[in-house]
Formats: C-alpha cells, structure tokens, sequence
C-alpha cells in the first residue's frame, strides 16, 4: 500500500540545479562510529543495526579534513556521534580517533561533541572520557520501567529500565551533567503525570520528548490518527502544567524552544530566511556520514536510508570528493530542489511558517511521500502544539485576549 | 408495483446512507482541519498573537515560569548554565538534531 502511494505520487523532477541558498556553517557534524546497537527498540528507524562495522581513523581524518577545507566551520563546530549506539565501541576507540584532531593541528575547543545513548554500557572509564572531553551527554529513557521495557528490548527481548536507571544513578554520582530524552508512544499519553514525577524523583532536569515517527525502518506509528492527536494536545498540556507546578524544576525541551521562539526568535517571513535558520533543510546545514565515508545532508535520519525516489539518500563519499562537490551530484541538487519547494509551500500555507522555518524534510518524506510537501504529524504535534500550548499560557498571564489580541493590546 | 416501490425506498435508503457518509466525512474533514492544524478557528493568526504577548512582555520583563531563569535573582552559574544550554541548543539546532534521536 504504501509503495502504491509512493508510485502514484512520483514528482516530477526538474533537471535543473538546485537554486535556493546553502548554509553558511555547517551546524552539526553527525559521525556514525558504528551502525551497531546493543538493543532492539521497536521504534528505531535506523537500518543495519545488526552491523558491527565501525569507522575507520583514516575516513575520520579525510572527513575533518575536507569539512574543514570547505570553509564552512564556523567558530565552533557541533560533532554528534550517533546512528548507532556509540558506547558499543571501547572509549580507547574514541581516543585513538579523536587525535586525528591534534595531527591536524585543530583545537579541541573547536569541536563540540555530542552523544545520545541507551545508557546501558556506562561506566566509570566512560564518565572519566565523558568529563575529559567535555561531551555534551543525552540518555534515552521513556519514562517508568512499564512503559521504557514495553518497547525498549535487548537482543534477549529482555527490558533494559533497570539498567539503564543504573547508567544514570551512575551520572548523578559522578556529577556529569546530562538531559534526558523520551520517546512517545500511544501508551504513554495517559500517563503524563506518572512521567513527570518518574522524571522528577530520577533528578532528570533537562528532558526532550519525541513523539514516535514513522520514518525509515519505522513504517508504523501508534499515534498515526486523528484521535492520538488529541491526546497528544492533553499530553503536553498536562505536562506544561507540571512543568510550571514544578518551578521549572525539570526543564522540558518543547517548551523552552517555543517559549525561546515566541519570546525571541527572529520571525521568519520568506524561505530563503528559513533556509538560512533551519539547518536541516539547507545545504550542509547538517551534514552526516556513515562509518565507511557516506555523506549526505538535511535530515539526519536520511543516513542510510533506501527512498524508490531516489534510490537512497547518499550524494557521495568523502574519499571521491570534496565536501563542496556534493553539489554537482544529480541526486543531491534533485532533493534540495524538492526540499526548497517544500520550505516555500509551508511559507505560502503554514501559520506556523515564521516560528518554525519549513518543518523536518525526513519527515515530509516519511509522512507524504514528497519532500516538496508542508504538513506533517512531527510539525502538529512536536512544533505546533508545544507552541499553542506555552503561548496560551503567556497570554493568559499577561492578560492578552486570545481572539482579539490587538484590541487587548493597544487598549 | 410492490417490488418497484421496494427498490425505491432501497435505493433511497441507499442514496441517504451514502449522503449522510459524504456529509458527515465533510464534517469530520472540516472539523478535523480546525481542531488539529493547530491554532483554534476562534484564536487570532499565530504570529498577530505572538507580537501581542512580545509587546505586552515589554511591559511586564519578569514573568515567573520559564523566565524565571532569566531573572536577577539566580545565581551567575545558573543563569550561565541555562544560558549556555539555551545557546547550545538554540531552538534552530534543538529543533533540528533532536527530533532524529530515538535511539
């Protein structure tokens, strides 16, 4: 069915370069040490984790290299070890890697780096390395042990709470600072109190959630309907209210970006200013590579990932060319094109447009077969709703009527 | 003349059915649309709402809640640290690289 909807919406691909604006910097590095996972969560889209590969020092120091040679660093750039579970790989793996950056002669300090794990492997040679290098740590867990080990399974189909509980008491005890990120299935959405205060007696104080997706190896999503949508609204409601309750005592992602972008952020009015703000639909806004050396850009996600559009996603390898030279790749100019037209559709149609800056391509792709499409589930519920949410909290306060700001306003 | 009128009211019965099936599908699209694109049909446009709460924010600098962080009365180091991980994860980079982590 959902090759038939593929085939039936096949763009029609216009041979012409892509045109719109590329990103000065790149923001974010995303390494793929390995595509390995110890785990077998049933909502991970990411394909061969199976796959004990890893990458090489000699691919690490040609993709330094020519990132840096591209002139697209900025004063610092964010390195994210990820696509994978990167603690698999021994920190003596780590360390041999990253002296590739003094060979080079680049400062340490130019480099921030980033790792999400499961948090089962942590231990105190890991918090030692975690602490040396400055790493900006994330460990992922669901919430209660009912709802983490419904779908966060070992290769045993054993639940991993326990454990991973353990890997953060581990942090705490060590003083290492991390965040917290969750994912959220349909089981969890009646459980928003039960959440917070899991969170809360955990010490957790700085959480993000991530609504479950369909994406890549995820073909199915259990919040894939209408009716989820209004629980999700009731989710972060609930959760916005504690989070309040709580003095800010946890600190939830959602709600700090929507309150940073209602408060501050520049309003975004046309898509080339978008391409320059939302680096995942800019050229080399991100840029990932897999462990043998292929790169591709936007979303993340798309590392790896095989599309009937366009046979995968990846515009070459940093071994055959310069990190520039991805823009002569057909492919490459082929969906930035598309994800340039999507960007300007969602500015023609979206309300959200200037707050937001075009959605997630990965998204749009998963979800409406089409990067050059707007609307997705992602930006309804992970974009939209924290923002109604937070916005009807400050007009509230600030005595503001919602139907009739203006008015409010100027009286 | 029985059976004839018989087909009738089945077929009547089944234009019914099937209009009252588009109409009410109309309805739930319409419906739907309003409820979950975000913003309620009641609600002014997004970005008119959000330059009236910035406007009134100008008058009122401290709210409690999420801004409190930013207020004077914390710590150097907590405002440092809040600062420095809003910075960090300023909401164009936050928004983009952990939407993809479910790992």
């Amino acid at each position: 069915m959902r090759c038939l909807q593929e085939i039936l919406s096949l763009p029609q691909y216009d041979a012409s370069n892509y045109e719109g604006p590329i990103s000065d910097f790149v923001q974010l590095l995303v390494v793929q040490p390995t595509p390995f996972c110890n785990i077998q969560c049933d909502y991970c889209y990411l394909p061969d984790r199976d796959l004990r590969s890893r990458l090489s020092r000699a691919t690490f120091q040609t993709l330094l290299e020519k990132v840096f040679a591209s002139g697209l660093v900025g004063g610092q750039l964010s390195l994210i070890w990820h696509a994978g579970e990167p603690l698999v790989l021994p920190v003596a793996y780590y360390t041999d890697l990253l002296q590739v950056i003094d060979q080079l002669g680049l400062p340490r300090s130019r480099f921030r780096q980033s790792i999400q794990t499961n948090g089962i492997l942590l231990t105190d040679t890991w918090c030692d390395f975690i602490r040396q290098e400055n790493i900006n740590l994330g460990v992922s867990i669901d919430g209660p042990a009912h709802l983490h080990d419904r779908h966060r399974k070992d290769r045993q189909g054993r639940g991993t709470h326990g454990r991973v509980v353990k890997g953060i008491e581990l942090l705490k005890a060590r003083g290492i600072d991390f965040h917290v990120i969750a994912v959220i299935t349909s089981d969890a959405l009646d459980c928003a109190d039960e959440i917070f205060d899991f969170f809360l007696e955990l010490g957790v104080q700085r959480l993000g959630f991530n609504v479950e997706e369909l994406e890549g190896e995820h073909l199915g999503s259990s919040l894939i309907n209408r009716r989820a949508e209004t629980r999700i609204r009731k989710f972060w409601t609930r959760l916005y209210e504690r989070q309040v309750q709580s003095g800010d005592a946890i600190q939830v992602r959602e709600f700090v970006r929507a309150y940073k972008i209602i408060v501050e952020g520049t309003p975004l009015t046309t898509a080339e200013s978008a391409m320059r703000t939302n680096s995942q639909v800019a050229p080399f806004g991100i840029v990932s590579v897999d462990w043998k050396g292929n790169l591709t850009s936007f979303s993340p996600e798309l590392l790896g990932l095989k599309s009937i559009h366009y046979g995968d996603f990846t515009f070459g390898n940093i071994h055959d060319i310069d990190l520039l030279g991805l823009r002569n790749s057909q492919k490459f100019n082929r969906i930035a094109q598309d994800i340039y037209a999507g960007v300007k559709d969602c500015a023609r149609s979206c309300q959200y447009f200037s707050l937001c800056g075009g959605g997630a391509p990965s998204n749009k792709y998963y979800e409406n077969s089409s990067f050059a499409s707007t609307e997705t589930m992602y930006c309804r519920t992970s974009i939209q709703m924290p923002i109604d949410v937070v916005l009807a909290d400050l007009e509230g306060r600030l005595g503001i009527s919602r139907s009739n700001p203006r008015r409010q306003v100027s009286a | 003349m029985r059976r004839t009128t018989d087909k009738m009211v089945s077929h009547a019965r089944s234009w019914n059915r099937a209009f009252a099936s588009l109409l009410l599908g109309a309805i739930s699209l319409f419906g739907g649309a309003r409820s979950f694109g975000g913003a309620r049909s009641k609600d002014a446009p997004i970005a008119i709402r959000v330059a009236a709460v910035r406007a009134e924010m100008l008058k009122t600098p401290s709210l409690p809640g999420l801004s409190t962080h930013l207020s004077s009365d914390k710590s150097p180091q907590d405002v440092a640290q809040w600062v420095n991980w809003l910075n960090w994860s300023n909401w164009a980079n936050w928004a983009n690289w952990a939407n993809w982590f479910n790992t």
